[in-house]
Order: structure tokens, then C-alpha cells, then sequence
């Protein structure tokens, strides 16, 4: 018998991945809070990348969502200059992916989802800021800019991971996602 | 459907559309770099009437120009900011102030600088949206996959935009059900309305959880993972039309690096 | 019909499964199916007919968290436990319940050449093997299309397609004609014989609506209590329901009492949609009856009944409840004299407890803490959900009982008026017959029903004012006025 080398994710863990990366862009499209400040999107961004890392748990399950969002995002998306949202959630997963490598994939965990949120919408809200000042808006304003947005997308990036992480605690009691392992 | 917001691929059969989509990917690459290179106006001024040309040649005038009204508010933004607080301000001077921190001031300087970006900002979001509006995706996925995307990746993306409106369905169909239980979605600051929240949050991920299960046993079942090298169905080669983009933007660039 | 081949191609013995937390599901199991055969597999709900069928294409062998199986199973020789089910799936088709969960692709062209780029078919060779299944499924002229602009019964002929493709020599099917009009079913039907009869494929299908295949398979072979009960030629199932006298139905006299739900010249156009999918429609529902709308798919049934709690505002006409007109009033303030289940209610389910689920509508409408009790005790013990106790997972169940803590959850409201879209889903012939009796006892306290199913047994068993939705309309049944 030939042996063959594992893939590194298993074909469930794609299929959850590509839902968690489209629902992103769903609920992007479909969900209209009646808040407008800058960041409140992070709010529901978040829930998808953190239940995929948390149905996963494997480096790189973030990133991988990123990916997706991302693309589907430049292509489909509904702003001005929307070509360029694949490095915005790129860096959104990687970040995420990073958090998530440092607490053991332990995203049931409020804080842990507070921490993985507000930090994955910053490093979205860094690249959108770096692209537009490689566009040519002066570098004083983004500065202004930053400091009032980074506060809303901690805020609601946090927020947004404290929701994913009671959906996941709670699928976890149910049985639907399997628990932490215990030890192997 | 809100489909007319934002840029989508039109469905015609122009040379552009024809072209390789990683053509116009290295294409778009090579023009954002040169267009990042310079700040000066006539070389950006050179690049842009490429992407125009592009858009001309390939019948695509119209919705490119169209599409630039999207840029408006970033380009107004962009126009107004960068002439008074331009990085050096130099020439005759028209009006200077100061209000609490800012000292904007208005100079030959600063118009030319501003005018530069604004050519950038029209140049490099010209050429994405061009791109965009001449490519289908699943075309951009296959022939990425054909220059060695991993089959993983180019099934996800695939997929995920398959999903998409299978996705959207679901969300309405649950919004529709709590509401029919008496749940209001809009009432309330968000504190009140976490549990609103998990109303809708914990049924999309559980269903979403039980169409992969499904979906990857479908996978399965039609042989995923069975071939070491899936092959791949249509794929387009690259022909002289690919070159010439290319080679026409690298001349573009050149020339501007020369003036 | 070509002679069956003398040698099993599915040769099983003494096969026994288990699920991890649910206990046995089949006992020593033999079934043996010689090429060429078309086999009918029925039996009561969760008797096993899908786990047999995802023994023989590998699923349950490489699910191991699930459960465990013991016993021989040899597909054309081989042992889907020593075969990863990709490769396996060469030999073995599977077309599953829902198509929406096997397409994959945008478009039906490359959906149908999915299977083949796995298998690492020659890409000169793919278009002959697209157009040859496209052909044998009579879809050619949708090769050019979205996926998404299809309907349910193309989807479903696109997935037989696409598996087609691969060349196998076993197809099995599980439910395939569940969501499908009478229409759409005769036709999958034939489908499957030509493929059958000119191809020679084995064909295995799973299903408990069987009136339409016990005309064309070669065998039927029937589930229960995990063994084979009977393996022989397919005989008419005896239905006791199509037998019984219809002479009493009260659908004949329409009450002449006010009506409680009225739709009046609905006319609605969904956003961008090029037809209306409702033209005129007309319906009055009156204390104290039930009324079964029925109709095919697309016909606009679940349109008309999202418009009875407000969740869709007609573009003309009026909707009544009572001598109100609901215009203008929110989804939750109607709630109070609506209780509306959505067609595939099992997926609203959210709470952490089947208590706190059925509870959440009521604790919404502010019923005081005592009435709320007594209603939601009342409600788990009419739909027999007291068995599995009040703490229990909503998420772990299965989709019938998902779908019974559904329609618990909108019985506990206590509204005069209720409307359910294909509240069956799911259930078995007994928890029907429950739910029946459940709803006439309602109609007999004075609340109005409004029901729509594509289930005739269903229908029949309700015994109430049936009457049809045909592009928009709503007609009545028969010849009498509805
Ligand atoms: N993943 C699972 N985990 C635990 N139990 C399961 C699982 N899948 C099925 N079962 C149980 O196994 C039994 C048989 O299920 P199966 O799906 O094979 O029935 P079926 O004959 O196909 O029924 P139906 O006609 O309703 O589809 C059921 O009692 C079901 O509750
Ligand atoms: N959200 C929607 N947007 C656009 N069109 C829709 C939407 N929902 C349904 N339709 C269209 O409206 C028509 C009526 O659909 P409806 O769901 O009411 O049918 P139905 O009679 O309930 O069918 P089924 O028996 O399959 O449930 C169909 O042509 C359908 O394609
Ligand atoms: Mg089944
Ligand atoms: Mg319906």
C-alpha cells in the first residue's frame, strides 16, 4: 500500500473554512448596524475568523479565512478602491492566527476572543491606513485619523470577539464542536 | 440584488477580457510599483493615459470612466488636503494661515503635488477597477490554479463564492424566524442587544458547521484528494495579446522613470 | 432490462453500526446487489437507510468519532475501510439529500467537471465526458448557467450529473425527491431508469416517499429494527391512509364564521425578481378550520404565508388578522396573534436548552413567569418532547426532533392564529399523525391553521380545507368554491 502524505487540512476543515471566509463577506454586505462610527463592521467580522480558528485549531486557520474574505471581497466588494481588501484581511487572519497561537487556541475564552478581535481589527485598520497613505493622503491626517479609529476598532473588534468566543464556549457545551483536547 | 455599488466584472469579450488574468495581475503589479516610484506629475500624468488607453483599446471607456466616479470623495479628499499641507510647499505662495495646530498653506508647490497624487490615486484604482471589471473570478481562480495555486485553495475560493448566496439565504431565513418569535432586531444599544446577537450569531454558526459536514463528505464522495495532480478543465494560454500588455506597460513605466 | 450480473458488486454480511451516544443502528446486516440491479431501500424513520448507504460509500468507516462498524462489507471486491472514500468514490456515486451541499462551482459546466480534475481525468477527455452526462440527464441546455439561478429539481439533476461524469458503476441516492413536486419527482424518476436500462449502472435509493419508485426498481428491500425485513419484488405498499373515506372531511363546509386570517389580492414582486411570485392571490381562513395549502415548487406558498406575521408587505392588496389589517405593525407586535414557523425551522434553533428555546417566544411576548410554565409543559407534552427532557441540547438532536422543538417553540406563543410552512420535515408517519391530531384539537378550540406540505399522507391526515397555490393564485382543489 502506497502511503500518502496527509493534507495539512482535513476536507471538513476546508469546507468550514470557505463558509467562515463567505460569511464575512455576507454579513459585511448584509448586516447594517445603526452605528456609524469607523470600525463597527469588526463586529461581526470577527465572529467568523474566531469560530473557524476555534473549529480548527491549526495555525494558519485564520490566515486561510483571510485569504478567502479577502479575495472575494476585492472582486465583490461595495467600496472605492475594494482591489486592495486582500492585504486588509490578510493581516486581519495573521493576527488573529498569532493570538491564537499564543493562548493554545483557547478562543471559548472571553478575553482571549477580546484580545484576538480588538488586535485583528487594528492590524485591518493599520493596512487600510498604510494603503491610503501610499494613495497620497498626508501622513499628519492618518495620525488624527488613527487615533480616534483605534479606539472604536479595539472596541468593536473586542466586542466582536467576546460574542465569538460565548458562540463557540456554547457550541462546545453542546457538543457540536469538539472541546479543547485534553492532553495528546 | 445591491449590485450597483462598487465595481463588477461586465461580461463582454474585449481583448482585455481575453488576456490572461495573471497578465493583467503582473501588469497591475508593474504600474502600481511605477506609479508608487515617482511623485511627480508628468510621469504620473504618463502612466495614467496608459490605464487610459488600456481602457480605450479594449472598448472599455465608458464604464472606466464610470467607475472612477467611485474615487470622487477620495480623490476630492486627496486634492484638497494635499494642496494646503503639502510634504514641501515651494513657488509663488497664494494663502497661508494658522488655525490651533494646522498651517495650511497654498503654493505652486503644493498644487503640482496634489495634482501628482491625484493622477496616482486615478492611476493605480483605474487600473484595479479595469482589471476587475475584465475579469471573471472563476477565471482568476482557474488560472491561478494553473500556475500552481494549491487544488485546496482553488477549491475554497471556488466554493466560497458558490455559498455566498446560499449563505445570505440562511441569514435572512433566521432573521425571519427570531423575529417571528418576537424578537426586535433594531431596539436597544448593543449591551442590551447582546443576546439579540447570539440569537442570530449561534444558529448562522451551527448551520454553517452542518453544510460543511455535508459538503465535505460530498467532496469526498466525488473523489477529492483522490489524484495526487488533479488535473484542470479550460485552461487559456498565454498569447501575444499577453505580452503586448505587458510590454506596454513596462515602456509606460520606463518612460516615466526617463523624464 | 439487461440480466443482472451473476457476481454481488455489494456484497455486505453481518454488518452491525453503532453511533457513539445513540446505541446500535443496524444488527447484522446481510445484503448482496448484483450489477444492474435498481434497489428501492425503505423503512421507518431512523431505521438506518442512510447509514447503510454511508457504509457502502466509506463515509461511516472513516467517521471515526461518530461511530463504529463491525462486519464485511466488499464493494466491487474491495473494503471502503482499507480505501479512502475519495478513491472509492471511482466505483461508488453518491447523490445526497440536499444538491445545494454537493455543488461546489459557480457554473454547471465546471461543477460537472469537478469530479473529473480530482480524479485526474485528461483534460482533452472532459468535454466528451461533460457533454455524454449533461445528455444522459437531459441538461444540456444548462450547461451555460449559474448554479445559483437553478432550481431545486435542476440542482438535483445537475448533482446525478456531475456523479455521472465520473463513470461509476454503483449510484446511490438518498431521499432525492424530498422538497420535490410531483412533477419534478416523475421526472428524476425516469431519469434514473434510463440510466438504469441503457447504461446498466446499479442503482441504490433511499426513500420513504416510495409511490414513485415502486413502479421502476427491480427490488425492494426494506429496514427495520436494523435487519433486512423484507428483500423481494417491489409490491405496492398497502397505504392506509389513501384508503381511508375522505366523505368526512370538513373541508366541504366552509364555516360561516368571520374570518380570522384574511389575504385579500396579494400581489408581491421580490426585489429585483422579473415575475411577481404572487399575482392576486386570495385566501381566507376561518376560526375553527384547518386549511392545507398545497401546490408546486416555486408556486409561492411560503411567499404568501411570510406575509401573514408581516415579514413580507404586500405590494398591493391587504393581509388581515382578525378585522385588522396588519400594515404598518412590526413582526413582533403581530406575534402576539401570529405564531409563523418557517419552512426549515430546525436551523433557528439557538439556546442552550430545549426549555430555554421553546421559552424564548413567550418570554418575548411577556407572558408572566406561571403562564409561561404551564404553556411550555403543555406544549413538550403534546409533541412528545417531555421524553427527552427539558435540558437537553437543542443543537445535539435529530432533524426531526429539532424540527418538533421548532414547532413547540411556536405552539407555546398561545396565538389564535397559526401558520406552519412544511412543518413535517423530518418527522416519521407516527409524530405526523401526532401533529395532526394536535393541530385539528386547535382548530376545534377555535384558532385558525394555515398549513402548507407537499406530504399528500400529511394532507390527507389533517383532514381539513385543501387548496392549491398555482403561479401566485390560490386555487381550490377540486372543482368546489374554496
Ligand atoms: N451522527 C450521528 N450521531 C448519532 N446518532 C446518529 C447520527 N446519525 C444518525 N444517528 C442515529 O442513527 C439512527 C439511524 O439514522 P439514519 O440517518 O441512518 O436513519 P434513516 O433510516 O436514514 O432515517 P430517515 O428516513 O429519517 O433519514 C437514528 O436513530 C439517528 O438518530
Ligand atoms: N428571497 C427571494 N428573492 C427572490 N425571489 C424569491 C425569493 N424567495 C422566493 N423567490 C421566488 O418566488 C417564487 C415563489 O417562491 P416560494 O418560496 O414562495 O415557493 P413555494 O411555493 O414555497 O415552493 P416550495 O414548495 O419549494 O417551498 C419562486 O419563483 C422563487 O424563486
Ligand atoms: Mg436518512
Ligand atoms: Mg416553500
Amino acid at each position: 500500500m502506497m502511503t500518502r502524505k496527509e493534507p495539512y487540512f482535513s476536507p471538513y476543515e476546508i469546507a468550514v473554512l470557505s463558509l467562515c471566509g463567505a460569511l464575512i463577506f455576507v454579513s459585511k454586505v448584509l448586516i447594517k448596524v445603526p452605528l456609524h462610527s469607523p470600525g463597527h463592521s469588526s463586529l461581526f467580522v470577527v465572529i467568523p475568523f474566531l469560530v473557524g480558528c476555534g473549529v480548527v485549531r491549526k495555525p494558519g486557520a485564520a490566515t486561510y479565512i483571510g485569504l478567502i474574505t479577502g479575495l472575494l471581497a476585492s472582486f465583490f466588494g461595495l467600496e472605492a478602491l475594494h482591489l486592495f481588501d486582500v492585504f486588509k484581511y490578510l493581516a486581519m487572519g495573521l493576527v488573529i492566527d498569532a493570538t491564537a497561537l499564543v493562548f493554545n487556541f483557547r478562543m471559548d475564552n472571553p478575553a482571549v476572543g477580546f484580545i484576538a478581535g480588538a488586535a485583528g481589527s487594528i492590524a485591518k485598520m493599520g493596512v487600510n491606513y498604510s494603503i491610503h497613505l501610499l494613495l497620497g493622503v498626508p501622513a499628519t491626517f492618518i495620525v488624527l485619523g488613527v487615533g480616534v479609529a483605534s479606539v472604536t476598532h479595539l472596541v468593536f473588534g473586542g466586542i466582536g470577539g467576546v460574542i465569538g468566543a460565548l458562540v463557540i464556549a456554547r457550541l462546545i457545551r453542546a457538543g457540536v464542536i469538539a472541546g479543547a483536547p485534553s492532553s495528546s | 440584488m445591491k449590485r450597483q455599488r462598487g465595481v463588477h466584472y461586465i461580461k463582454e469579450s474585449t481583448w482585455l477580457h481575453r488576456l490572461d488574468p495573471r497578465t493583467k495581475l503582473v501588469a497591475l503589479v508593474l504600474l502600481s510599483m511605477a506609479a508608487m516610484a515617482t511623485e511627480e506629475p508628468l510621469p504620473l500624468l504618463l502612466i495614467f493615459g496608459t490605464v487610459l488607453i488600456t481602457a480605450a483599446l479594449s472598448h472599455m471607456t465608458r464604464p472606466f470612466l464610470g467607475s472612477l466616479r467611485l474615487l470622487m470623495p477620495v480623490l476630492l479628499c486627496i486634492l484638497i488636503i494635499d494642496a494646503f499641507f503639502p510634504r514641501a510647499a515651494w513657488g509663488t505662495v497664494y494663502y497661508s494661515a494658522e488655525f490651533w495646530i494646522f498651517h495650511p498653506v497654498l503654493s505652486t508647490g503644493g498644487l503640482l503635488f496634489s495634482a501628482a497624487m491625484c493622477l496616482r490615486l486615478l492611476a493605480v484604482g483605474g487600473f484595479s477597477f479595469l482589471f476587475i471589471m475584465t475579469t471573471a473570478f472563476s477565471d482568476f481562480v482557474r488560472s491561478l490554479r494553473a500556475s500552481g495555486l494549491p487544488n485546496t485553495l482553488a477549491f475554497s475560493l471556488g466554493y466560497a463564492l458558490r455559498s455566498v448566496s446560499a449563505l445570505t439565504e440562511d441569514i435572512g431565513n433566521i432573521m425571519d424566524a427570531q423575529r417571528s418569535r418576537a424578537l426586535e432586531f433594531d431596539r436597544g444599544n448593543l449591551v442590551k442587544n447582546r443576546h439579540k446577537i447570539l440569537a442570530l450569531a449561534v444558529p448562522a454558526t451551527v448551520s454553517v458547521l452542518s453544510r460543511a459536514r455535508q459538503v465535505s463528505e460530498a467532496m469526498q464522495c466525488r473523489g477529492f484528494g483522490a489524484a495526487a495532480h488533479p488535473t484542470c478543465y479550460q485552461v487559456q494560454g498565454g498569447g501575444w495579446e499577453d505580452v503586448a500588455l505587458v510590454g506596454c506597460v513596462l515602456l509606460g513605466a520606463a518612460v516615466s522613470f526617463l523624464l | 432490462m439487461r440480466p443482472p450480473h451473476p457476481d454481488p458488486i455489494i456484497d455486505i454480511h453481518s454488518l452491525s453500526c453503532t453511533y457513539r451516544d445513540r446505541g446500535t443502528v443496524l444488527k447484522d446486516l446481510d445484503l448482496s446487489i448484483r450489477e444492474g440491479e435498481f434497489v428501492l431501500l425503505t423503512g421507518p424513520s431512523g431505521a438506518g437507510k442512510s447509514t447503510l448507504l454511508r457504509c457502502i460509500n466509506g463515509l461511516f468507516q472513516h467517521d471515526g468519532i461518530q461511530g463504529t462498524a463491525s462486519g464485511e462489507v466488499r464493494i466491487c471486491g474491495m473494503d471502503p475501510a482499507d480505501t479512502r472514500v475519495c478513491d472509492l468514490a471511482r466505483l461508488v456515486g453518491t447523490v445526497f439529500q440536499d444538491p445545494d451541499h454537493q455543488l461546489f462551482s459557480s457554473d454547471v459546466e465546471s461543477e460537472i467537471a469537478f469530479g473529473l480534475e480530482q480524479l485526474g481525468v485528461d483534460p482533452a477527455k472532459m468535454r466528451g465526458r461533460i457533454e455524454e452526462a449533461a445528455g444522459v440527464v437531459g441538461i444540456e441546455h444548462l450547461i451555460q448557467r449559474e448554479v445559483n439561478a437553478l432550481s431545486w429539481g435542476e440542482r438535483q439533476r445537475v448533482a446525478i450529473a456531475s456523479v455521472i461524469a465520473m463513470h461509476p458503476k454503483i449510484l446511490l441516492l438518498d431521499e432525492p425527491t424530498s422538497g420535490i413536486d410531483q412533477s419534478g419527482a416523475g421526472h428524476l424518476v425516469s431519469v434514473l431508469k434510463r440510466l438504469n436500462e441503457e447504461i446498466g449502472l446499479t442503482i441504490v435509493v433511499a426513500e420513504h416517499r416510495y409511490e414513485h419508485f415502486s413502479r421502476v426498481c427491480s427490488r425492494l428491500v426494506s429496514i427495520q429494527d436494523g435487519t433486512v425485513c423484507y428483500d423481494g419484488l417491489p409490491v405496492r405498499p398497502d397505504l392506509q391512509v389513501s384508503e381511508r373515506d375522505q366523505g368526512s372531511a370538513t373541508g366541504a363546509d366552509v364555516p360561516d364564521r368571520p374570518p380570522l386570517l384574511s389575504f385579500e389580492g396579494i400581489v408581491y414582486t421580490y426585489p429585483g425578481a422579473a415575475r411577481p411570485a404572487l399575482n392576486g392571490a386570495t385566501l381566507l381562513v376561518h376560526a375553527g378550520e384547518v386549511v392545507v395549502l398545497a401546490g408546486p415548487n416555486g408556486s409561492g406558498k411560503s411567499t404568501l404565508l411570510r406575509h401573514a406575521n408581516g415579514l413580507l408587505t404586500p405590494d398591493r392588496g391587504t393581509v388581515k388578522v382578525g378585522k385588522e389589517e396588519i400594515r404598518g405593525k412590526s413582526v413582533a407586535e403581530i406575534a402576539s396573534s401570529v405564531g409563523f414557523l418557517a419552512q426549515h425551522a430546525d436551523t433557528q434553533l439557538f439556546a442552550e436548552t430545549i426549555g430555554d428555546e421553546i421559552s424564548f417566544a413567550p418570554e418575548n411576548l411577556g407572558f408572566s413567569p406561571e403562564k409561561k410554565e404551564a404553556s411550555v409543559s403543555r406544549v413538550m407534552g403534546a409533541l412528545g418532547l417531555d421524553r427527552i427532557g427539558r435540558f437537553a441540547h437543542p443543537l445535539n438532536l435529530s432533524v426531526g426532533e429539532k424540527q418538533r422543538v421548532a414547532i413547540a417553540g411556536i405552539l407555546a406563543m398561545e396565538t389564535p392564529v397559526l401558520v406552519l410552512d412544511e412543518p413535517t420535515l423530518g418527522l416519521d408517519p407516527a409524530r405526523k399523525a401526532g401533529l395532526a391530531e394536535g393541530l385539528r384539537r386547535f382548530a376545534r378550540e377555535g384558532k385558525a391553521v394555515l398549513v402548507t406540505t407537499h406530504d399528500h399522507e400529511f394532507a390527507t391526515l389533517l383532514d381539513g380545507r385543501e387548496v392549491k397555490m398555482q403561479d401566485g393564485r390560490v386555487v381550490p382543489m377540486g372543482g368546489e368554491q374554496g
